[in-house]
C-alpha cells in the first residue's frame, strides 16, 4: 500500500496489520503512515475492519482477537502490537487518545466531567498536583466550548446534552496533548447542527496543537469536513488511499466509486434510482467478486414497470404543494391544507409529559411539551417527509399518528377515523391501514420468532397455507428468497432486516407507511437500496407514505413534502426541493447548511 | 527480539481465546450427566436397591463403608447406599413441584405487572414485596404447623414462597421487551395484551426464567433437606437426604462418613441443576447457535 516515505518519522505507523479471530482473519494485512499534524479519514461500511485498527492501535483488541505485525508510534515506544499492557497504559490518555462514538456510555455517570478530565492529568502525572488538574480541567472544558466551563466542571454526564458530553470526551482526549487523536465515529449519534459543531471543533484542535488525527466514520460527507487524507476499507483491506479531493473526485478502485455513488441521495440514474453499490459496480471488472462479497441480494434491478421510474421528487400530486414557514411562534398555521378530506388531517396536536420526580411531593408535576399544536393536512398519494433533530417532538408525532400514544389535546383524523380518544376495538380498520417501519433492524423483530412468523403477524382470519402464500409474495416483494421464512433475524444482515420489516408492515396492504428512521441504521450502500426499494413499493402499492428522519439527504431522495419540525412545532412546510434549495425559516437554513451534502464535497475538498 | 529479524511473532493470544460455544456446550453436557444420575437414581429405587432403605439391622450398626455396604449403614443399621438413591425421589419431586407451582403463579403476575405500567404494576409489585419479604422457609414452618408437617406442604410452602422472585424477574424481563420496537409494531399492527405476552414477551424472557428456575430448583432440594432436618419435612421412615444429615449428625465423632455422603449427594443435585439450567439458556436461543 501507498506509504509516504518521507524523511520526517511518521507520527503512527502501521505494518502489514493483520487481525484474527478463531474463525476467520479480519484484518489482512493493512500498512499505512500518518504524518504529524496530518488528518487522515478512515472510512468502510460496518464490517470493514475500520474500528479493529483503531482498537488495534490502542490495543484494546478484545481477548478472542489476536493481532500480528507492527504498529510504531514516534518518540522510539516499541512495537505496540506486542508491547505489555502496562507499557500500553502509559501510553493511552497521553501519547495516543481516543474519542467514542457513545459519549453516554464512554463516561463515568457517577463523576463530576471536570473530575474525569482531570484523572486523566494526574494518572499521567503530567500536571504537578491535583489542584493544577483541576484548574487545567476547567481551561480545557473552556477551550472545547463548552459554555460556562467552571460549572460545567462541576456537572455529571447526564446533566450535559449528547454535544456537549462528546465535548468532554475530546477535552479528556486532548488533555496531555497527544501525539495521535482517534476519533471512532465520535458524531454519529449527534444531530447534524451539533455535528457540525463538533466537527468544526475538533479541526481546529488538532489543527492548532499539531496533532495527527485518525478519524474513523461511515460518513464520506463528514470525512471531507475534517480530514486531508482518506483511506477506504473494504473486507479488511484498505482498498484506496489519497487526498480526500482525489477519493471523491476521481476515486480509483471500484468499492469507492460504488460508496461514493451510494453516498450522493441528490443524484439518480435515468430511471430516479439511486446508485448502489452493487448497481454501479456490475460493469466493472471486480463484479463478481463484489456481488459475493455484499450478501446484500440486489434490490430488484429489471425494470418492473416503466411507468414507475418518474424520479421520487417529482410529485404525482393533482394539487400544488404550498411553501409556508413560521414567523410567529404562537400563530396558528395549517401546513399543506388540503381542501375536501385528506387522508390524515391533524389539528392542533398537543401531547405533553408530566415529568417524573421533578416537582413537589404533593404539587402537580412540571409537564414536557412534547408537541404545541400541529396542524397539517397530508393527501392521499403524497410522499410526506417529517425532518427534525432529537428533541423536536419527531418520534412523539410518529407515535401519536400510529395510535401507539395518546394525544393530550387535539385531534388527528386518518380516513374518517378519529384518533385521539379511541378506544382499540374502534381502531381495528385503522391497524391494518396504518403500518410501520422502525429504525433499528435489531430491535423491531422478535429474536425468538421465524421469518415467516413475523412476517404474518399483522394479518388476522387467514389460514396457515393463504397465510404462508401470501408471506412468500411479500417476500419476494422486497427481494428477499422464500426460503428465508424458517429462519430467525439474527441470520440476516441489517438490510436484510429492514426488508423483512417492510415485507411485515406492507402485508396487510395498508393505506398509509409510517416509516420512522428508516434507513438511518443502515450502510451507505445498503441505505440506497432500501430507499429505493421503498420508493418502489410505494409506487407499486399506492401507498401514502409518512417518512420520519433527521437525515435531510434522506428525506430529499424519499418524500415530496417535507415539513420541519422544531421543538414541537412545524417551523416550515412545503415542496422538498423547495425548501431544501430555498428555506425561509432561520432553523431550517441551519439545518441545510449543517449537512455535509456530498454533491458540493468536490468542490469543497481541501487538498 | 525486536530489532533483529521479523521473527515470526506468536500471536497475541492470551489464555481463554478459545472460542466460548465450546465451554457453554460443557457446561449442559455435565449438568445433564449429574441431573441424569439423580434421575437414574430415583428411578432405580423405585424398582431395587441394594437393601430395604427402611429395613433396620440392629446386629449391624455404624458399620464403615465395605464389601456388603458399600457406604456403610447409619444408627439403625440401614444400608446408606440404599436410602441415598430412595431419597433422590423426594429431592426430585420436591424441586419440580415447588419450582413448577412458584413459576406457575409467579411468571404470570409478573408479566401482567410488567406490560401494564403505572397504578396496577404499583399495587402488583407492594404485593408481591411483601410476599417477598417473607422467608420461604419460615412460610414453610407455618404451613407445617397448620397443616401437619409432610412433603406436601413443604412441597406448596417452598413454591408459594419461591413465587415473588419468579414475579420480579418476569417483571424486570417484561418491561425491557415491551419497550422493543418488535412489540410496538405488534401493537401498531392491533395486537392485544395477550398476544404480546405470549409470543414475543413469555418466549423473550424464558432465557432469564430458565435461569431461574433452575437456580429455585437448587434452592428447593436444600430447604428441603433444611426442612426435614428441621422434622418439618418428609416424615420418618421414608428416607430423604436432609434428615440423614440430621440423623448423621449425632454419630459425627463416630461415623463422621455419615454426614458426607447425603452432603455429596445435595451437592450434585444443586450443581447438577445450576449448570442444566446455563446450559440450556444458551441452547434455546436461537441467537446463540449463530456459529457452531
Amino acid at each position: 500500500m501507498t506509504t509516504t516515505d518521507s524523511p520526517i518519522e511518521p507520527t503512527l505507523s502501521v505494518r502489514n496489520l493483520t487481525v484474527n479471530s478463531a474463525f476467520a482473519e479480519l484484518l489482512h494485512g493493512i500498512s499505512f503512515d500518518i504524518a504529524p499534524g496530518e488528518r487522515v479519514g478512515l472510512i468502510g461500511e460496518s464490517g470493514s475492519g475500520k474500528s479493529l485498527t483503531a482498537t488495534s492501535v490502542m490495543g484494546l483488541l478484545p481477548e478472542t482477537l489476536a493481532a500480528n505485525g507492527e504498529i510504531h508510534l514516534a518518540g522510539g515506544h516499541g512495537d505496540l502490537v506486542h508491547a505489555s499492557e502496562s507499557k500500553l497504559s502509559q501510553l493511552r490518555g497521553n501519547t495516543m487518545a481516543m474519542v467514542f462514538q457513545e459519549p453516554m456510555t464512554a463516561l463515568n455517570p457517577l463523576m463530576k466531567v471536570g473530575a474525569q478530565v482531570a484523572e486523566i492529568m494526574t494518572q499521567h502525572r503530567t500536571v504537578p498536583s491535583g489542584q493544577t488538574a483541576a484548574a487545567r480541567a476547567v481551561e480545557l472544558l473552556a477551550q472545547v466550548k463548552l459554555p460556562k466551563p467552571a460549572e460545567a466542571a462541576l456537572a455529571f454526564p447526564h446533566q450535559l446534552s449528547g454535544g456537549q458530553r462528546q465535548r468532554v470526551m475530546l477535552a479528556m482526549a486532548m488533555a496531555n496533548d497527544p501525539q495521535l487523536l482517534l476519533c471512532d465515529e465520535p458524531t454519529t449519534a449527534l444531530d447534524v447542527t451539533v455535528q457540525a459543531e463538533v466537527l468544526r471543533l475538533i479541526e481546529g484542535l488538532v489543527t492548532e496543537r499539531g496533532t495527527s488525527l485518525l478519524f474513523i466514520t461511515h460518513d464520506i460527507g463528514v470525512v471531507a469536513e475534517v480530514c486531508e487524507r482518506v483511506l477506504v476499507m473494504y473486507k479488511g483491506d484498505i482498498v484506496e488511499d489519497g487526498t480526500v479531493e482525489q477519493v471523491i473526485t476521481n476515486p480509483q478502485h471500484p468499492y469507492t466509486k460504488a460508496l461514493i455513488a451510494a453516498s450522493n441521495l441528490s443524484v439518480v440514474d435515468e430511471r430516479g434510482r439511486l446508485h448502489t453499490i452493487a448497481t454501479s459496480a456490475i460493469t466493472l471488472p471486480t463484479a463478481a467478486e463484489l456481488a459475493a462479497a455484499l450478501e446484500e441480494p440486489a434490490a430488484p434491478t429489471a425494470p418492473v414497470e416503466p411507468t414507475i421510474a418518474t424520479p421520487a421528487s417529482a410529485s404525482t400530486l393533482d394539487f400544488v404543494i404550498p411553501h409556508q414557514r413560521r414567523t410567529d411562534p404562537d400563530e396558528r398555521i395549517i401546513f399543506n391544507e388540503i381542501e375536501g378530506e385528506p387522508l390524515i388531517r391533524v389539528r392542533d396536536l398537543t401531547r405533553q409529559y408530566k415529568r417524573r420526580g421533578g416537582g413537589k411531593l404533593f404539587g402537580k408535576p412540571p409537564v414536557v411539551h412534547g408537541l404545541r399544536g400541529l396542524d397539517f393536512d397530508v393527501a392521499k398519494g403524497q410522499r410526506f417527509g417529517i425532518v427534525g433533530e432529537s428533541g423536536s417532538g419527531k418520534s412523539t408525532l410518529m407515535r401519536l399518528m400510529c395510535a401507539l400514544d395518546e394525544p393530550t389535546g387535539g385531534s388527528i383524523t386518518v380516513s374518517g377515523q378519529e384518533l385521539a380518544g379511541a378506544k382499540e376495538r374502534e381502531l381495528r380498520d385503522f391497524r391494518s391501514q396504518v403500518q410501520i417501519v422502525f429504525q433499528d433492524p435489531m430491535g423491531s423483530l422478535d429474536p425468538r420468532m421465524k421469518v415467516e412468523q413475523i412476517v404474518a403477524e399483522p394479518l388476522r382470519g387467514v389460514s396457515r397455507d393463504e397465510s404462508r402464500e401470501r408471506v412468500i409474495a411479500q417476500l419476494e416483494s422486497v427481494g428477499l428468497d422464500a426460503d428465508v421464512m424458517h429462519r430467525h433475524p439474527h441470520q440476516f444482515s441489517g438490510g436484510q432486516r429492514q426488508r423483512i420489516s417492510i415485507a411485515r408492515a406492507l402485508i396487510t396492504r395498508p393505506r398509509v407507511l409510517v416509516a420512522d428512521e428508516a434507513v438511518s441504521a443502515l450502510d451507505v450502500s445498503v441505505r440506497a437500496q432500501v430507499l429505493n426499494l421503498l420508493s418502489d413499493l410505494v409506487d407499486e402499492y399506492a401507498l401514502t407514505l409518512l417518512f420520519v428522519s433527521h437525515d435531510l439527504g434522506v428525506i430529499r431522495h424519499a418524500c415530496d413534502t417535507v415539513a420541519v419540525l422544531s421543538d414541537g412545532r412545524i417551523v416550515e412546510c412545503g415542496p422538498t426541493d423547495d425548501v431544501y434549495d430555498n428555506p425561509l425559516h432561520p432553523y431550517t437554513q441551519k439545518l441545510v447548511s449543517a449537512t455535509p451534502s456530498i454533491s458540493e464535497l468536490a468542490g469543497r475538498a481541501r487538498s | 527480539m525486536t530489532t533483529t529479524t521479523p521473527a515470526p511473532a506468536a500471536p497475541r493470544l492470551r489464555k481463554n481465546a478459545i472460542p466460548s460455544g465450546k465451554r457453554r456446550n460443557g457446561n449442559l453436557v455435565v449438568g445433564i450427566i449429574l441431573i441424569g444420575l439423580i434421575v437414574f437414581a430415583a428411578v432405580l429405587s423405585a424398582f431395587w436397591t441394594p437393601f430395604d432403605p427402611e429395613g433396620v439391622f440392629p446386629g449391624e450398626l455404624l458399620l464403615p463403608p465395605g464389601a456388603e455396604h458399600l457406604l456403610g449403614t447409619d444408627n439403625f443399621g440401614r444400608d446408606v447406599l440404599s436410602s441415598i438413591l430412595r431419597g433422590a425421589q423426594i429431592s426430585l419431586i420436591v424441586g419440580i413441584v415447588a419450582v413448577g407451582i412458584a413459576a406457575v403463579l409467579g411468571v404470570p403476575f409478573g408479566i401482567v405487572a410488567g406490560m401494564n405500567p403505572g397504578r396496577l404494576d404499583q399495587f402488583m409489585m407492594r404485593g408481591n414485596d411483601i410476599l417477598l419479604a417473607f422467608p420461604a422457609l419460615l412460610l414453610a414452618i407455618i404451613f407445617g404447623a397448620v397443616f401437619g408437617a409432610n412433603t406436601t406442604t413443604a412441597m406448596v410452602a417452598l413454591g408459594i414462597g419461591s413465587a415473588p422472585s419468579f414475579a420480579s424477574i418476569a417483571r424486570s424481563g417484561t418491561q425491557q421487551v415491551m419497550s422493543r420496537e418488535y412489540v410496538q409494531a405488534s401493537k401498531a399492527s392491533g395486537k392485544n395484551g395477550w398476544f404480546v405476552g405470549v409470543k414475543h414477551v413469555l418466549p423473550n424472557i424464558s432465557g432469564i426464567l430458565i435461569v431461574q428456575a433452575s437456580v429455585s430448583f437448587g434452592i428447593a432440594v436444600l430447604a428441603e433437606a433444611a426442612l426435614s432436618y428441621l422434622g418439618l419435612g418428609t416424615t420418618p421412615p421414608t428416607p430423604s437426604w436432609g434428615r440423614m444429615l440430621q440423623d448423621a449428625q449425632g454419630y459425627l465423632y463416630v461415623q463422621p462418613l455419615l454426614v458426607v455422603w447425603p452432603g455429596i449427594a445435595i451437592a450434585i443435585a444443586v450443581l447438577g441443576f445450576n449448570l442444566l439450567g446455563d446450559g440450556l439458556r444458551d441452547r434455546l436461543d436461537p441467537r446463540m447457535q449463530v456459529k457452531r
